[in-house]
């Protein structure tokens, strides 16, 4: 079926979009919901195969009454579920090109609410590239998606509350933590940001639940320091942890950890704002929303005009955020379309939302580093599809004073599968710091897919007859 | 005013950059202003054919010459420009189109191109990543390809150190008559030179209307489609014989899909944007050519503007009534043809004459319309 | 990695979850017991080497990285298809790929 209508789109089923279509369907307006995973929940309501069984004495640290009841939205009949659908461009507005295993098409939709979450930011390091490193959210999706762990005897790294989430969800699953590695120092900083923090106040019991079972575990929670290489032939072996100094850089001195499974790394989420910079919207770089995100009003609506954003494809923000943007954004079409009692529920989201939002700033404050970490050496891979190590930028960076489309071209970062998802940030900071120049965040506009597609999606949509290139030679 | 020296050229493409380089070469001041980046509007995004077979007779001969510039690019620019010999197959898919490329085929090899032939299972045979749906094919080992991306910070780098000034985000304002000079005025300089060049490609019409030219160009919006790496499948670059269609395969693995299918986009905007349905068009027949295509993920599209003549052929010479000014624009191919064009204009420019005739590109042709 | 042996594979596995029925998919050209449901990434990596591609240029090791479908790191050779991320691939019977050998 090549051609869908419905009359609001949810681009993304994890936490945001779910609870869109929840709403909508409460306000009697109908959705399609598609995502391009084959199992909905996103990351943090990431499900396991339906073929797997699990016993109440599971070991798995997910928040699965809540991931069941928004999933459950999708059993609604005025709601809609494609799975394995990847929108991938806007061709024109309230026309979305969709993209499935061997087939696609398009949708067609008045408004559509984009929540396309976030991926792992990037922080290269020496040896990061090897097998056994993985993301923190790689982990958290072999556990509560795949019902295993990536080790036994485990490092966990990095900045930022993930972390934590990480080392407890092991420590869970029965994998011995040998340590977290904190670069900020969370302990100190959470006091002065408790306010902040206390508007989202279940993420502090979460967190203290954490530290608590660490501790018991035995498991050392080392703040101010960082991992500085991972090392091992084909695959990880070990790692070694150095102390960060009083202009927070790393100190010479490093501690050794052996026989290390696996080493999972977490510096934070950025935001997937790759259909928004596809379509056009005003776009803008914000540091504590974790990048390049799109520039709403009140209501959540990008500048792209019916298209809504939310979540944390829009601005890292967490699960309650998400849940609640979601929701609002829904309420806020549903009052668009003049259905009854939608604009009192949408003023009482955003309302909550507003209450919620200092939580973000308080997160940032809380996990800070005294100066950006740099942790590459001149042999690191710094672009990892087409790798590109952090000496052969520089050095293509001062070839060409630092103009940032000319390195691109000579060096290709950022060209390969990932599209410039775990490198444009960190290249772009490394051309910028080694020659002085002023690198603007990312030209806006990116050109479509917004991610991969499979070509055999594209052969089959009935399409106008061609209007054929004239008949010259080129 | 005193009368001065130099050149200013007025477009940072590949076809200004290389007359600049030739005229640097010859000890000439030069100066290029481009409204923008340079190397970044049709020289950076076009898929990097090198074709001798798909061009138009007229000029096959300045193509034979500016291969040759483009085999040693690595003494030319001092860098690997990705050039490689593909050799290129030239293809028909029905009894019209076999038709069509006999004909080209007999004008091209009666112009001295050395061409084979190839029809029904030899086609397979010969390249067997092509589908039955190639009746015939005409195959050119002089038919090759480079990389745009690589060529831009080569040539670039050349030029500058050759003493070449390049000034982008620097649009022309004015263009004035100083006695024997030229000054022209951008936002925030003046430049003042004996010569002018305009070689700003799409945005060439009005800048020669200033000096008195009605020189028309029509505006392509083309499209690319860039695949992931994959096996190496192709070896030759291939071309449709009605121009609807190239495909390669790169160094890297990845598949190139050209063929002129228009985008959307404006000049005076600059919006430029991918059409949904033309560039799905581009890319069925992609893969009716070569099936292997069929599993491949799609990475990117874009779309490049490209400024047209009438009868597809340069714009290169004088520009008639205004002494010292000259054109070199819109050559459809202009990025296979730069090195050698930009010989011919240099020397046009600092000798009054070149080896060959560039009268059938005489940039008047269509003054009256 | 031996074959059929489910030993190895139970050691990463957590506890308390009962995982689908076999389906065996040929790794190598040596068959390998994975579960119904399960990635192509995990049934690798709960039974053997980390490493499931090398690089085209610097040929180094490259294994699983962020989950989602992002990173492509972990891109398997799938006899017949090409390059596939394992992470989105679900196991099914006769599925055949090939990984860089090791020592494990």
């Amino acid at each position: 079926m090549s051609r869908i209508e419905t009359p609001v789109l949810v681009i993304g089923a994890g936490p945001a979009g779910l609870a869109a279509a929840r709403t909508l369907s409460r306000f009697g307006v109908a959705c399609l919901v598609v995502d391009d995973n084959a199992r909905a929940g996103g990351q943090y309501f990431r499900q396991l195969p339906a073929s797997f069984k699990v016993r109440p004495d599971a070991r798995l640290a997910r928040d699965q009454q809540r991931a069941e009841d928004y999933l459950s939205a999708l059993s609604d009949p005025l709601v809609k579920y494609r799975p394995g659908c990847t929108v991938w461009s806007m061709p024109e507005p309230g026309v979305f090109a969709f993209a499935e295993e061997s087939s696609g098409g398009r949708i067609l939709a008045e408004h559509a609410i984009v929540a396309a979450g976030a991926s792992d930011a990037p922080r290269p390091f020496p040896g990061w590239t090897l097998p056994g490193v993985i993301a923190a959210g790689g982990c958290l999706n072999l556990i509560k998606g795949q019902a295993m762990v990536p080790g036994r005897r485990v490092v966990v790294a990095g900045n930022g509350p993930l972390t934590l989430v990480v080392a407890y969800s092991l420590r869970m699953a029965g994998s011995e933590v040998l340590a977290v590695i904190e670069a900020g120092r969370p302990s100190r900083h959470a006091w002065a940001a408790l306010p902040g923090l206390l508007r989202i106040p279940k993420v502090i019991g979460l967190a203290a639940k954490y530290r608590l079972a660490l501790l018991r575990a035995g498991t050392p929670f080392i703040e101010g320091s960082v991992v500085t290489r991972a090392h091992g032939s084909d695959r990880l072996q070990g790692v070694e942890v150095s102390p960060l100094d009083a202009r927070g850089q790393p100190q010479q001195k490093s501690q050794p950890f052996d026989d290390v499974d696996a080493l999972v790394i977490g510096y934070g989420l950025a935001p997937s704002s790759e259909f928004f910079r596809v379509i056009g919207c005003e776009m803008r770089d914000d540091e504590v929303l974790g990048g390049l995100v799109p520039v709403r009003s009140g209501d959540l609506e990008t500048s792209a005009g019916g298209v809504y954003a939310v979540g944390d494809g829009a601005g890292i923000g967490g699960v309650e955020i998400a849940l609640l943007e979601g929701s609002g954004a829904a309420a806020a079409i549903a009052a668009r379309r003049g259905v009854d009692g939608a604009a009192p529920e949408r003023d009482r989201l955003f309302a909550k939302l507003r209450r919620a939002e200092p939580f973000r700033a308080s997160l940032h404050r809380t996990y800070r580093l005294q100066a950006p970490l740099d942790l590459a050496t001149t042999e690191t891979i710094v672009c990892r599809c087409e790798e590109v190590t952090q000496q052969q930028l520089v050095t293509t960076a001062r070839s060409f004073n630092g103009d940032i489309e000319l390195v691109k071209f000579a060096t290709r970062f950022s060209m390969g599968r990932c599209q410039g998802r775990n490198c444009a940030r960190t290249c772009r900071a490394i051309v910028a710091s080694a020659t002085g120049a002023v690198v603007p965040p990312s030209a806006p506009r990116m050109r479509p897919p917004a991610r991969l597609i499979p070509i055999s999606a594209l052969l089959d949509e009935p399409l106008l007859p061609p209007r054929e290139p004239d008949q010259v030679s080129l | 005013m005193q009368p001065s020296n130099g050149t200013t050229v007025i477009g940072a493409g590949s076809l200004g950059l290389f007359a600049s380089l030739w005229l640097a070469r010859r000890g000439e001041r030069v100066t290029v202003l481009d409204k923008g980046t340079p190397m970044r509007e049709a020289s950076g995004v076009n898929a990097g054919s090198l074709g001798v077979q798909n061009k138009l007779l007229p000029l096959v001969p300045w193509t034979v010459a500016a291969l040759e510039h483009w085999a040693t690019a690595q003494d030319l620019v001092g860098a690997d420009v990705g050039f490689s010999r593909t050799g290129g197959l030239r293809i028909a898919t029905d009894e019209r189109e076999v038709a069509l490329l006999r004909t080209g085929f007999q004008a091209q090899s009666d112009a001295g191109i050395k061409l084979e032939w190839f029809e029904g299972d030899e086609v397979r045979a010969r390249a067997p990543y092509l589908s039955p749906d190639v009746r015939a094919a005409s195959y050119c080992a002089s038919d090759c390809v480079a990389d745009p991306l690589r060529l831009a910070p080569a040539l670039l780098r050349t030029v500058q150190d050759l003493g070449v000034t390049i000034k982008p985000s620097s649009e022309v304002q004015s263009i004035e008559r100083c006695g024997e000079s030229f000054l022209v005025r951008t936002g925030d300089e003046e430049v003042v030179s004996r010569r002018l060049l305009v070689a700003a490609g799409a945005w060439s019409q009005p800048l020669c209307a200033r000096l008195g030219l009605h020189m028309p160009v029509a505006l392509d919006v083309n499209m690319v489609s860039v695949t992931e790496p994959r096996q190496r499948a192709m070896t030759e670059v291939v071309t449709h014989v009605r121009g609807i269609l190239t495909l390669k395969q790169v160094a890297n693995g990845t598949f190139l899909i050209g063929g002129g299918w228009q985008g959307v986009g404006d000049l005076k905007s600059g919006h430029k944007d991918v059409a949904y349905e033309s560039s799905l068009h581009n890319i069925r027949l992609a893969t009716r050519i070569v099936p292997e295509l069929k599993s491949a993920m799609l990475v990117r599209q874009w779309a490049g503007f490209e400024g047209v003549s009438p009868d597809s052929l340069p714009y290169a010479g004088r520009i008639p009534g205004a002494e010292n000014a000259y054109v070199l624009a819109c050559a459809r191919g202009g990025w296979t043809l730069a090195p050698e064009l930009g010989r011919a204009m240099a020397g046009l420019m600092l000798d009054g004459r070149t080896d060959v005739s560039l009268d059938r590109f005489r940039p008047e042709r269509y003054a009256n319309g | 990695m031996a074959e059929g042996d489910r030993t190895e594979n139970r050691r990463l596995d957590i506890a308390g979850v009962e995982r689908g029925s076999d389906v065996v998919i040929e790794v190598n050209g040596r068959h390998l017991i994975a579960c119904e449901g399960e990635s192509l990434a995990a049934a690798l990596m709960r039974t053997g080497p980390a490493a499931m591609r090398a690089t085209s240029k610097r040929h180094e090791p490259r294994g699983y990285y962020c989950g989602m479908g992002v990173c492509h790191e972990c891109l398997v050779d799938v006899v017949g298809t090409g390059l596939r991320r394992s992470c989105q691939l679900i196991v099914f019977e006769g599925l055949r790929v090939r990984v860089p050998e090791s020592d494990r």
